[in-house]
């Protein structure tokens, strides 16, 4: 009887069981990348030419081979200087040119007794860089909406992506409630940028030019006011949203913590494999959550590589403009280089517009992504 | 040595103009007119030298020549039209001196008609 017991003993334990091994972290890693489907950011951006794609930035992020040193960054920063500065001498050689042509008049006027025939002249001169002016700043504004345009459509593609990982971590309140608010503010900033901020201040650019043509203020205050609730616009939007999407972070963060916890210890209280699954289940949310800082790393990157070019071009011509302003400013009409200062000024208020899509981007995608 | 040409000039002219005004004011008038033209044709040469190296400047920079050469042109009439005017102010008629004045002014504006019609354009663009 005993020898039976031990031969059914033996015949049990030599009996070939079953066992599973688990996966590399990197293939895992790999498998959830290809599920995410990154290509389509890519093809978003293909128009706007970035000189890295973001499924190579994530890959490069994830397996440790990114420069932090920001090499690549500089280098396309260098390109778009150079490239931007050699466009933009035609925009300076008009300026100048219409700038001494103005102070050869100036100086033939003054050196007669009537005036009257030299203030016509300095109209006409006055009209010429008008249009100089204005026809620059008009595709100057064209290419910002553009850009914008293109970067909330990128940004677009990447939010599906934000949420899948934040929701693979446990935060399902978070991605319930940050998801629509992030796509609708995305949506509204477009329509903001393009029919309401970029009109208003081509708006203001004439009315300060026309304001420039008499000597007498005439609307003067009128421009400024207009550039001024630009200005507290932008601010505010850029406040509603960022306050809008901390809230529901803040909101969000106490419950998605319970929902992990209680998860965790469901899981563990299963017998007999309650432990395998806990490790199972902790395994799957570290590799969403090197998913998700990979992802995060790359999305600040990307954005900023989108918007390098707008913002390199954006900086030199309000350069040429208060250079040409200051430069002009002893041998020109006072009027003309009020004219050519306040160009600037508006150029600057444009890249506080990228400044604004930019900062409310990479802000949701943090605030989404940040394990915080 | 140019400019010692041109003083010299000028003050010959002066000299004649108010010699013969007491006695023909008409030929002093047209002394003057002389005076102002020589002067005028004397510096015409390091003028045109001015402008050719602005408009080789412009075309070197790929600058549209169209609104550059509209600007001269009207710098041109201005001079000449406060010229005219000056020199019919100074005999006496200052009623010519301000048809010679909105003539000149018409025809800057015929001449810049083009940038009007450019910035008329961009407003209906922006409207």
């Amino acid at each position: 009887m005993r020898k039976y017991i031990l031969f059914i003993f033996l015949c049990f334990l030599l009996f070939p069981k079953l066992s599973l091994a688990a996966e590399p972290e990197e293939i895992l890693l790999q498998e959830e990348l290809e599920r995410l489907d990154i290509a389509r950011i890519d093809q978003a951006a293909k128009d706007m030419d970035p000189t890295v794609g973001f499924g190579k930035l994530v890959q490069d992020v994830l397996s440790g081979d990114f420069d932090f040193s920001l090499g690549g960054m500089k280098e396309a920063l260098r390109e778009a200087t150079f490239g931007e500065l050699h466009t933009q001498s035609k925009l300076l050689t008009q300026l100048i040119l219409v700038v001494i042509l103005s102070a050869v008049l100036k100086q033939l006027s003054d050196s007669f007794q009537g005036k009257s025939v030299g203030e016509m002249g300095f109209y006409i001169c006055y009209m010429v860089l008008v249009v100089v002016i204005t026809s620059s700043f008009y595709s100057i504004a064209e290419s910002v909406v553009e850009r914008m345009r293109g970067i909330c459509e990128v940004f677009g593609t990447m939010v599906p992506v934000f949420l899948v990982l934040s929701a693979s971590s446990g935060n399902f309140t978070q991605t319930a409630l940050m998801g629509p608010a992030i796509m609708g503010g995305s949506a509204a900033l477009t329509v903001a940028v393009s029919r309401i901020i970029v009109p208003a201040i081509l708006l203001a650019v004439s009315l300060e030019m026309a304001d420039h043509i008499s000597e007498k203020p005439i609307l003067g205050r009128f421009a400024t006011l207009l550039r001024q609730c630009i200005s507290w616009g932008m601010k505010g939007t850029a406040m509603a949203f960022m306050l809008l999407i901390s809230l529901q972070k803040i909101g969000g963060g106490a419950i998605n913590g319970l929902a992990a916890k209680t998860a965790k210890i469901a899981v563990n209280s299963v017998p007999v494999v309650g432990n395998v699954m806990g490790g199972a289940v902790e395994t799957a949310a570290a590799v969403a959550g090197t998913l998700k800082s990979g992802t995060l790393v790359a999305t600040a990157v990307f954005l900023l590589l989108l918007c390098i070019p707008i913002v390199v071009k954006l900086l030199i011509i309000m350069l040429v403009f208060k250079l040409m302003a200051a430069a002009a400013e002893f041998i020109c009409e006072e009027r003309l280089v009020e004219c050519i200062a306040a160009a600037g000024e508006y150029t600057a208020l444009l890249l506080g517009v990228i400044f604004l899509g930019e900062g409310m981007f990479l802000f949701s995608a943090l605030l989404l992504q940040g394990s915080f | 040595m140019e400019m010692g040409r041109i003083i010299a000039l000028g003050l010959v002219g002066t000299v004649l103009a108010v010699l013969m005004k007491k006695e023909s004011p008409q030929i002093a008038l047209l002394i003057t007119t002389i005076t102002g033209i020589l002067i005028f044709a004397t510096i015409c040469t390091p003028l045109a030298g001015i402008l050719t190296l602005l408009r080789e400047t412009a075309e070197k920079a790929g600058v549209g020549g169209g609104y550059f050469a509209i600007v001269l042109k009207v710098i041109g009439i201005a001079y000449l039209t406060q010229f005219g005017a000056q020199l019919c102010a100074d005999a006496g008629e200052s009623a010519v001196a301000a048809k010679v004045e909105l003539a000149g002014k018409i025809l800057m504006m015929t001449a810049a008609a083009p940038v009007l019609v450019a910035l008329l354009d961009m407003v209906m663009h922006l409207v």
